[in-house]
């Protein structure tokens, strides 16, 4: 692993986050807060000035597209990596229009979020 | 109801099968099991009734469903296929202990319905991006709701949901076994006429 990131995890999902959080941690990241919707997203990123957000896009309540927009706009160096089970087409091409870095698609396995995380 | 012309629903029974072999890759994913496709099975639609009536009666069973404009899914399993394709997704990278076996009620206790809800999140994806793709199209998925119930009251619980899902044409079933953990899934579908026209008309190459 090439360098330790500092990581907010935003799903409104308790097992994924945990699971999520098991993985970044085993690689040496650091979890620096966990959010489920929009204002507590922009809250922990304040709050914390994590490196990278993982972001869900399906998230109950709120358009997880609509938190990508929201993060970006308060921080333009925002970087956020999408971590969804939807990878249609054009569903990727509208995430990475709005500025996502990086699209990862559940269920996600160890090596291919390590060899993500080495290439931010 | 009239009878659907006999293209449209072969064109249907064609991608269903495509994205039985996609559900099967990322079960195999999720799971890092071995998973078959045991059947796809596309038929008329019978009335809510008989919704997802391809669900084995069970009186203990996990079902998640999900829909987006013109179609609703059911991803069910039987309680003890729901206990094993849980815990192979969740102890992946967790150590369960040596007594995993002896707390087998334990894990559908503690983390329970948040990991069926994620896994049926996961398969409805799955299957819906091969049929989006096909269009062209970008389908926006309900949140998953999880159910755990008897199947009989299951089915008449999720026949109320398809109630405001209006005229339905063709019903969909993806058959998915594990030989090794043992599990299987049935994936089901109850298509509109207006998706089955967009998916049938896509692949004729006019996208809607």
């Amino acid at each position: 692993m090439e360098k330790a990131l500092r990581v907010l995890v935003v799903d409104d999902n308790q097992e994924a986050r945990f699971c999520l959080k098991e993985q970044l941690e085993t690689n040496g990241h650091i979890v620096v807060g966990e959010a489920e919707n929009l204002a507590g997203t922009l809250e922990a990123y304040k709050k914390h000035q994590p490196q990278l957000v993982m972001l869900d896009l399906s998230l109950e309540k709120e358009d997880g597209m609509m938190i990508l927009k929201a993060l970006r706009q308060a921080d333009p160096q925002a970087c956020v990596c999408i971590l969804s089970a939807n990878e249609m087409k054009k569903v990727k091409e509208q995430a990475f229009k709005a500025g996502a870095r990086e699209f990862l698609v559940k269920p996600l396995e160890e090596e291919r979020l390590v060899a993500a995380l080495n290439a931010l | 109801m009239p009878a659907l012309p006999q293209d449209m629903a072969s064109i249907v029974k064609t991608l269903s099968e495509a994205a039985s072999v996609k559900a099967t890759q990322t079960l195999n994913r999720l799971t890092d099991h071995e998973w078959k496709v045991a059947g796809v099975a596309v038929e008329p639609h019978k009335g809510l009734g008989e919704a997802f009536h391809g669900a084995a009666s069970d009186s203990d069973c996990h079902a998640v469903y999900v829909d987006w404009k013109g179609a609703g899914s059911l991803i069910f399993m039987s309680h003890p296929s729901a206990i094993a394709v849980a815990r192979a997704f969740v102890f992946k990278s967790v150590d369960p202990g040596e007594d995993w076996m002896d707390r087998r009620d334990d894990l559908m206790q503690n983390l329970g319905l948040d990991a069926i809800a994620e896994i049926g999140n996961i398969m409805a994806h799955s299957v819906a991006t091969v049929w989006a793709d096909a269009c062209e199209m970008a389908f926006i998925l309900s949140a998953p709701d999880v159910y755990r119930a008897p199947s009989d009251e299951l089915r008449r619980r999720i026949g109320e949901r398809l109630k405001a899902a209006g005229s339905l044409s063709l019903d969909v079933t993806l058959d998915l076994r594990c030989e090794k953990l043992p599990a299987e899934i049935l994936i089901g579908a109850v298509l509109s006429p207006e998706m089955v026209e967009k998916l049938s008309s896509a692949a004729f190459g006019n996208r809607p």
